[in-house]
């Protein structure tokens, strides 16, 4: 049997059940409110997020870089060279370094298409050499592969080296990917000085750098002087084989220059061999490469290939 | 019941609270309400005018009627009349009226290129009455783009047909100008080979006289008779040139008629053009100033939207770019 309640009894336990529910509404409206903040500070980090806002300046600069990119792509250099002299000048009025550096590397390239080596040297030495302004190790290991790249077409191998070497140190403080494409100058180097055991030696190293990198364009180079280096020392096999990865390298990128380069080292090889039927073959197809690419002078060289094949 | 009463002090005067509660919710809404209302203009004594249109297009219930970029009132109602036009009632606060003249014009028009339409009142002339209530005002709709564009072309066009008449006139090698260009070319070809004949006759002729001077009696008999024989030719020469000259003289007037009317012709055709332009290009500037106003407000949409996240994610941010360099070319 229970108990009657009494008043005060009641009272007390109306007041509990009161407490209970104000308790519980309290603390839903806690869970709540502490929802709706996590949520504000979500969307202030997301929408909060602005993109780095560009002066007009600079983005007159990067506009005359772009415009310079499209005709120098397109091979139109003189216009090139106009735009990027353009962003240089804008880039200048700013000072922002790493965009005078850029402007003047990209000069560089330009002038070293043209055959204006001088030009060329001119701008890579305004940032070696450089007295007020300190330019970032990156643009220095561009500027010094770009002197070595200069040196090497003069068939300067000595101070070629030197900058190759300079190069590779500064892309070590910069923690640059470039040092694979470094490697794969000095490989290019020995081979044009008819060492082609150290050739192979730099070559592979390049190699293992830019495969680290993921650098296919450089990887095709580093493999394509491996094989050029292998078929100086008769090793024909495995220079094929080199020059088959390259290719399939190349043509996945889709550069018609080297794919012909390519064509044509292996028809040297089978010439070396004696099969001039195979060899014919692989020339005909580097001067159809050659010839839609527009590059005349591959042609030039398919064409004296297959001559002599012919001849045989 | 009674018990929860007595034992909570919350619950005394309950009922006082709740009536004070309902008042000040009451006053607050009335308060809301009032203004809302002076906001909408609801408590403004207001003036209803009339305009007629041919077509309610873009006239809508409510639209903004303004005068001198003020509003003053707003479309009230839109009804077809007996023969299908479409009665436009216009709803103005009495205090802008007293601008409302029976020579102002009612015209469609935007707020700007692509903005909303308005109703615009033009303020008419000083000296003119003011309007009445349920006045009827004079409506006219702003020409659109295609409109103007039409119109410009109807204009330019027998312009254009005018012009290409005059080339092909000019070209015609039949037409009355190229005839006297000929005319005039063949004239003074005559001119330049009478002119070489004359000169080589005097020159011979000095010769023969210097001659028939130094050999005075010997020549003098061959020499009178070479100087006849030269005068004769001379003669000759001279009025071949005579005729020439009046050949010329007689064709020179029906070539000045002819050179006159192929200008006459041009000058027409110039003014023609003039008067096209001159009726067109007052709206060029406004429409090249909305255009470049759309671009401006384009641009500006897009490069919020650039900002805006999670699109701004997906956006490149622009920077110089430096080519790659082959360690192979």
């Amino acid at each position: 049997m229970s108990k009657p309640v009494n008043s005060e009894q009641y009272s007390v336990f109306s007041k509990k059940t009161e407490y209970k529910k104000l308790f519980t509404i309290h603390y839903s409206l806690f869970t709540v409110y502490c929802l709706l903040f996590t949520v504000y500070c979500l969307l202030n980090i997301g929408c909060g997020h602005k993109p780095p806002t560009l002066s007009d300046t600079h983005l007159k600069a990067i506009d005359f870089n772009q415009r310079a990119e499209h005709a120098f792509k397109k091979g139109d250099y003189k216009k090139a060279l106009n735009f990027y002299h353009e962003a240089l000048k804008v880039n200048r009025s700013v000072e922002n370094i790493d965009g005078i550096a850029i402007n003047l590397m990209n000069m560089a390239t330009v002038y070293r298409k043209l055959g204006d080596k001088d030009n060329a040297h001119k701008c890579v030495d305004e940032i070696l050499n450089s007295s007020g302004i300190i330019y970032s190790s990156l643009r220095l290991t561009d500027a010094s592969f770009m002197k070595a790249l200069l040196f090497t077409d003069d068939g300067k191998y000595d101070p070629a080296l030197e900058w190759t070497d300079k190069a590779i140190s500064f892309c070590k403080s910069a923690g640059c990917h470039m040092e694979g494409s470094i490697y794969n100058l000095k490989a290019k180097m020995y081979l044009l000085n008819k060492d082609p055991n150290s050739a192979i030696i730099y070559g592979n190293k390049g190699l293992e750098l830019n495969r680290k990198y993921d650098d296919v364009q450089e990887i095709a180079n580093s493999l394509r002087l491996i094989a050029e280096a292998k078929t100086s020392l008769n090793q024909f096999e495995e220079a094929i084989k080199l020059y088959e990865d390259a290719l399939s390298m190349d043509k996945a990128l889709g550069l018609s220059k080297k794919i012909a380069i390519d064509l044509m080292g292996i028809g040297n090889i089978f010439l070396k061999q004696g099969k001039c039927e195979d060899a014919l073959k692989y020339y005909q197809r580097a001067h159809s490469a050659g010839e839609s690419a527009g590059d005349q002078q591959v042609v030039k060289d398919a064409s004296n290939m297959m001559d002599k094949c012919l001849q045989k | 019941m009674k018990i929860m009463k007595e034992a909570d002090e919350r619950f005394v005067n309950i009922e006082k609270k709740i009536g004070m509660f309902i008042i000040i919710a009451l006053i607050g809404m009335a308060a809301g309400i009032a203004f809302i209302g002076i906001q909408q203009d609801v408590f403004t004594p207001k003036t209803e005018i009339f305009f007629v249109a041919d077509s309610g297009r873009d006239i809508t219930e409510g639209q903004a009627v303004k005068l001198s970029g003020f509003k003053i009132g707003k479309v009230k109602k839109l009804s077809l009349d007996d023969i299908a036009r479409v009665k436009v009632e216009l709803s103005i606060n009495k205090k802008y009226m007293k601008w409302i003249k029976s020579d102002s014009k009612a015209r469609l028009t935007k707020e700007g290129l692509i903005g909303e339409s308005i109703i615009e009142i033009t303020p008419g002339s000083l000296h003119a009455k003011q309007i009445t209530e349920n006045g009827i005002i004079v409506f006219e709709r702003e020409k659109g783009l295609t409109e103007m564009a039409e119109e410009l072309k109807n204009e330019i066009k027998p312009v254009l047909l005018d012009i290409k008449q005059i080339v092909h006139y000019v070209n015609d090698p039949q037409s009355n100008f190229k005839q006297t260009l000929r005319n005039l070319e063949k004239v003074s070809g005559d001119l330049s080979a009478t002119r070489q004949y004359l000169d080589s006759l005097v020159q011979n002729t000095e010769k023969n006289l210097s001659v028939a001077i130094q050999n005075t009696d010997k020549n003098l008999t061959t020499a009178m008779v070479k100087v006849n024989s030269i005068l004769d030719s001379s003669k000759q020469t001279i009025e071949n040139t005579d005729n020439v000259i009046k050949r010329f003289d007689k064709d020179m007037p029906n070539l000045l008629r002819m050179v006159n009317k192929s200008l006459e012709n041009v000058q027409k055709a110039t003014d023609e053009i003039k008067k096209a332009t001159e009726q067109a290009s007052p709206q060029i500037p406004s429409l090249l100033e909305k255009g470049n106003d759309v671009a401006d407000s384009a641009r500006e949409v897009i490069d919020s939207v650039k900002q805006v996240w999670p699109i701004s994610l997906y956006i490149e941010v622009p920077e110089n770019k430096i080519l790659k360099i082959d360690s192979y070319e």
